[in-house]
């Protein structure tokens, strides 16, 4: 099944997320399985492959409907559960469910997202809606994809989150507001949660770009002075005289 | 470089020493804290300090699998800095198949590659690997192998397993958006602690790298290596060949270090001469001089140390579904009511997924796939020892794939020189272009659902390989056996 076709007029139907988070409210869905790798996120075969080819070249890749809803964009995420293998829905599945079908705002378990998937996780998450992931702990490169691309990942106590799973699953319709200027996580009714966050990537999450490349152009002088005399000190790593062209 | 010279140059380092620029020495010996290689590499890259353990970092190195961040950039009219550090490398979703010179359609990614190759030369981007070039591989095996990466450097990339690089006596890590690189020629990082794990004893016959380093695994955890950086050592990762090294640092990731380095030593400067990117002539000397002042000192403090005994340690294979859950071949595969009791649940999801039973010995558990590549184990010598084992017999026709992927262009060049492509087909395998390929399956090749593989890649997590696929992680060796033998088998008996 060739499902990746190249094409030179329509453009991939790929949304381009925005790299700004300020507040997000919206229906919160807990899936609170600890360790999921990035692979059940994004699993690994012909989507992945589509995705690859689309991110790799969006202006020419056009990807066919999937088979099974129609779409290609979303429902892929949690594919392993969110369908049976004979390619039907799973009504069990938390995202099958009204109305967490809606959300925007995934409860997740601890260590969500370990392994790598080089940041297919995040883009498939994203592409299904989501906008917040709550979790006691991410998987390193997970975290650092999701700032990326402009989804947050909001650490909270392990107990922190049960406690705002019984509440979200006793009322799901209830809407859960993030608020990454004030650091909270807030519903009716319910105490705010707050939250810690590195404040270098905060900053960068508010303005919807990366807020450290200020920073670091601020000491582009030393840098720069830094690699003129690295130049002199050890010519053999850059492009000298001597090197060949390739 | 040949080797001879290589000898003769390094007799003189000694005096070297002395005529080389005193500053570059003094900034490593005073500046790095503890004696550490880590640390005296990261303390000679500091451009500044940004408060706590916060830096901001020089880079040396930079590699990427795609050229969209850098032409996005150019479009935008941003000034970018350095372009000779970089790489481009898209090993991740180029088709293997022997078709893919002349079938357009197979593999993604590479044809807008190859439009933006030329342009991306222009800017000064000169190491641009398409799947054409013959340097083409996967950007893990294809940076030692080009001379690209080099001891005392600091290297980052996007790609997880850039802990492979740090074999070379340098420190790498992964997660990196190489667009932030490009502009500054510089990263934010948070200076991690340190930790030694020394390998001791004796390794057994038939024991490679990659046992070294599942054991290791086994023993430490998945999660061992938060918030440190690994220097791997002892007596036993002095003895291993600089290829097997980069096997034992490419899993540093999965004990959740993104850094894993070895100390350089003769072992390192061997390797490295006389390949393309590597000093030339006329530096030679002045960088070994440099180099030889990068090892762990004798007195190094770390902020923890670990060892591991060798002795008696059979070959490695996991049952479960993360690269701790390795035994030995002849061990049995564990019961997860015996297990401690903050891993019970992986045991118990390990098991149900596995479709194996507590008890059972592993050796002789029917397998339907096997595969030989990825950046961990898929150089010259890791396909040469392959071949040895496969030599005359065949792939147990129970198998329904056997696919050896070279880790390179230029592994697979060689590996044809030297006729291992004809063992490996006369063995019935199938011998594939260089790339990622099935380790991860992006460029569509992955196990069929539900098989089962035993595969010399790095990691065994739920639907790595596949939907519902098992991988069993071994030495490529095992892995060879294994395909003759049709279910996993013990390396050992077939010495």
């Amino acid at each position: 099944m060739i499902r990746v076709t190249r094409s030179a007029e329509a453009p991939a139907a790929v949304a381009q997320p925005s790299l700004r988070f300020v507040r997000h409210t919206g229906i919160a869905a807990p899936f609170r399985q600890p360790n999921l790798e990035s692979e059940l996120i994004a699993p690994v075969g012909v989507e992945l492959a589509d995705l690859h080819a689309v991110h790799l070249d969006p202006d020419t890749v056009r990807i066919e409907p999937h088979p099974h809803d129609g779409s290609w964009t979303g429902q892929h995420a949690f594919h392993g559960f969110r369908y049976r293998p004979d390619g039907t829905q799973n009504p069990d599945f938390v995202l099958n469910k009204a109305p967490y079908r809606e959300a925007s705002i995934l409860i997740a378990g601890r260590n969500f997202g370990q392994g790598s998937q080089q940041a297919f996780a995040v883009i498939r998450l994203l592409e299904c809606g989501m906008r917040v992931i709550i979790a006691p702990s991410f998987g390193p490169v997970f975290h650092d994809d999701c700032f990326d691309f402009g989804l947050l990942p909001v650490m909270l106590d392990e107990q922190v989150v049960s406690r705002l799973t019984n509440r979200v699953r006793a009322n799901p319709e209830i809407e859960v507001t993030a608020d990454l200027a004030r650091q909270v996580i807030e519903r009716p009714g319910m105490t705010p949660l707050p939250f810690q966050i590195d404040p270098r990537r905060r900053r960068s999450l508010l303005q919807g770009k990366d807020a450290t490349l200020d920073e670091r152009l601020e000491h582009r002088d030393s840098a720069e002075a830094m690699r003129e005399r690295d130049r002199r000190l050890r010519p053999w790593i850059y492009d000298g005289p001597d090197r060949r062209e390739p | 470089m040949k080797r001879r010279d290589f000898i003769r140059t390094s007799v003189g380092a000694g005096i070297l020493v002395s005529a080389y620029p005193r500053s570059l020495f003094a900034r490593l010996q005073t500046q790095g804290r503890r004696g550490t290689m880590f640390e005296k590499i990261w303390d000679a890259h500091v451009v500044a300090n940004l408060g706590g353990e916060t830096d901001l970092l020089q880079v040396d190195r930079c590699i990427d699998g795609s050229p969209n961040q850098v032409m996005r950039l150019v479009r935008e009219g941003v000034e970018l800095q350095n372009p000779e550090i970089f790489y481009n490398v898209p090993d991740h979703t180029v088709s293997t198949s022997p078709d893919r010179y002349t079938d357009q359609s197979l593999g993604s990614g590479w044809q807008a590659y190859e439009e933006l190759a030329d342009e991306m030369k222009e800017l000064g981007f000169t190491k641009a690997f398409g799947q054409f070039d013959p340097r083409f591989g996967i950007m893990h095996v294809v940076g030692p192998e080009t001379g690209l990466s080099q001891p005392g450097m600091v290297l980052c990339a996007g790609d997880s397993h850039t802990c492979t690089h740090g074999a070379m006596g340098l420190i790498s890590w992964g997660g990196e958006n190489s667009g932030n690189v490009l502009r500054t020629g510089t990263v934010i990082r948070h200076r991690p602690k340190t930790m030694r794990v020394n390998i001791v004893g004796q390794l057994g016959p038939g024991i490679r790298a990659k046992d070294v380093i599942l054991r290791t695994i086994a023993q430490l955890g998945t999660d061992s290596g938060t918030g440190y950086a690994v220097e791997y050592a002892g007596p036993i990762v002095r003895a291993l060949s600089q290829e097997a090294r980069f096997s034992i640092c490419n899993l540093a990731v999965e004990m959740a270090s993104p850094t894993g380095t070895v100390s350089p030593d003769d072992t390192t400067y061997e390797y490295l001469a006389g390949r393309e990117f590597a000093p030339s002539q006329r530096y030679w000397d002045q960088a070994v001089a440099f180099w030889r002042t990068l090892p762990t000192e004798d007195d190094a403090v770390f902020d923890r140390e670990e060892t591991i005994d060798m002795t008696g340690v059979e070959p490695q294979v996991t049952w479960g579904i993360n690269p701790e859950h390795a035994i030995g071949i002849n061990e049995r595969i564990p019961d997860p009511d015996q297990a401690p009791t903050n891993k019970r649940a992986t045991y118990r999801q390990a098991i149900e997924y596995s479709r194996l039973t507590p008890g059972e010995p592993i050796l002789g558990t029917p397998i339907d796939e096997v595969f030989i590549g990825s950046c961990v184990d898929s150089r010259i010598s890791d396909l040469r020892a392959a071949a040895a084992i496969v030599e005359g017999r065949r792939v147990a026709s129970t198998l329904t794939s056997a696919w050896v992927v070279p880790g390179s262009n230029a592994v697979k060049a060689q590996a044809e020189a030297e006729g291992l492509d004809r063992v490996f087909k006369a063995a019935g395998f199938e011998w594939r272009e260089s790339g990622c390929s099935k380790c991860y399956g992006s460029n569509g090749d992955y196990v069929e659902p539900g098989h089962r593989c035993v595969s010399n890649s790095n990691r065994n997590y739920i639907g790595r390989q596949g939907r519902e696929t098992n991988t069993i992680l071994a030495s490529t060796t095992t892995v060879a056996a294994s395909a003759i033998a049709g279910s996993i088998a013990d390396v050992r008996t077939f010495l």
